[in-house]
């Protein structure tokens, strides 16, 4: 039987995972205990502060908040607005999967809060190539997205992060943010700094990727701004990360600004109908789920107790609960 | 995976906490790979990946690597990788 780690939720088949001699993984062995995330929050807290008040003014927008209309990037928007009086603007990317109950939800929140909202729909056509491309055949993404998402949610990122990338360059916004959770986002900091020419570059062979799998127009959805290496920094701000509410205390906080809870996201998302089948294909594909090291990482850091993480993970799809957006992006259950 | 030749006291105390992390964090199945394979090419790390891996090497080595150097991606190889940590630390003596 496979050995959990004694204090959050992965297990020693888990890729890359590590038990040491007290039965603690390498990610939990290394993160400080009671007081000192206190203080490891307060500092990325306090970096946050800075950070804003440094390009608070810089352009016609302070910052682009990745916008979905789910709990997290709600609670973003909230967060940067009313704490810290960041002048932002919401970007919304109905994927054509989006809850109804999410799209307006993402008014609410954003009329309430007084933010301009633009909401961005790709074309359907593409979008169904791309979700159905990403859920079956080979492997479209890096070996370590696996334990970030799932290949869906992968690619949907990639292509949201892109259009907000670009219309920050090109309106000359000097920050963005997302909801990103810890365990989502590639090192524990509230703040990234990203040089867009060198991302750009190293883009650029996942489009010749995404291309040939998705069709030629991936190019224009993936594709960063063509400025040198160098030339344009953009800031990413993960206000999340300077948190201690739960997702419960999160709901409470942005129902007041009439968020109502959807009924048809799934167990993990609070915004998009395709989910479940994202968790249904990676654990077929790579035998793990995709909310599994995020999970570990609320764990890790008191914001979910172990026992409601193992259940999240116990809890899975079947392959006949999405049976239905399986079939709306072209695939037949068969061969899910 | 081979070792880089002809390799310095420098070199030994770099490549193995790099491969380690390659490994781990960023799941490369080191049998697939050499110390020249261009990881990016091969699209075995993305962006996410690399903003991790700068991370890391800030981390463990105890450095700090400008964002004029971040844009020179030179970071494209373990060969790569160790020669240019390792000319950012001391000489063991």
């Amino acid at each position: 039987m496979t050995r959990p780690c004694a204090r959050c939720v992965l297990t020693e088949d888990f890729p890359g995972v590590r038990l040491d001699e007290a039965g603690l993984c390498q990610h939990c062995a290394a993160v400080p205990v009671g007081a000192s995330i206190a203080d490891e929050r307060a500092r990325m807290e306090s970096e946050l502060h800075s950070t804003i008040e440094r390009l608070r003014g810089t352009g016609p927008y302070d910052c682009i908040v990745a916008f979905s209309g789910g709990k997290d990037s709600s609670f973003t928007l909230k967060l940067l607005v009313e704490r810290y009086g960041v002048r932002c603007l919401a970007v919304m990317v109905d994927n054509g999967f989006v809850s109804g109950r999410a799209l307006e939800n993402g008014r609410a929140v954003s009329e309430a809060l007084g933010v301009d909202l633009v909401t961005y729909r790709p074309a359907p056509t593409f979008m169904r190539t791309m979700y159905r491309r990403s859920a079956i055949g080979p492997e479209l993404h890096a070996p370590a997205a696996a334990i970030r998402a799932s290949s869906i949610c992968s690619s949907c990122i990639g292509l949201i992060n892109s259009y907000v990338v670009r219309m920050s360059v090109e309106q000359g916004i000097p920050m963005v943010a997302a909801g990103y959770l810890a365990g989502q986002i590639p090192k524990r900091s509230s703040v990234v700094t990203i040089d867009v020419g060198a991302q750009a570059r190293l883009r650029a062979k996942s489009i010749g990727t995404y291309s040939r799998a998705f069709g030629p127009d991936a190019a224009a959805y993936f594709a960063l701004p063509d400025v040198l290496p160098g030339e344009r920094t953009l800031t990413l701000l993960c206000p999340m990360l300077t948190t201690s509410a739960s997702e419960e205390e999160i709901i409470r906080e942005i129902e007041p600004l009439g968020w109502v809870l959807p009924s048809d996201t799934g167990r993990n998302s609070t915004n998009c109908r395709l989910n479940d089948l994202g968790i249904v294909v990676h654990l077929r594909r790579h035998g793990i789920h995709p909310y599994a090291f995020e999970i570990a990482e609320q764990v890790r850091y008191g914001l979910m107790n172990r026992e409601e993480g193992m259940a999240k993970l116990r809890s899975v799809p079947e392959a006949t609960d999405v049976s239905q957006q399986a079939r709306a992006i072209g695939i037949p259950i068969g061969e899910l | 995976m081979a070792v880089s030749k002809d390799r310095s006291h420098g070199a030994e105390r770099v490549e193995g906490p790099v491969l380690r992390f390659l490994q781990d964090a960023l799941l490369l199945d080191l049998a697939t790979i050499d110390v020249e394979t261009d990881l990016f090419d091969r699209e075995l790390i993305d962006s996410f990946g690399y903003v991790a891996l700068v991370a890391f090497l800030e981390r463990e080595f105890a450095i700090h690597i400008p964002d004029e150097e971040l844009a020179n991606v030179r970071l494209r190889s373990v060969a790569s990788i160790v020669a240019f940590i390792e000319a950012r630390l001391k000489p063991v003596r």
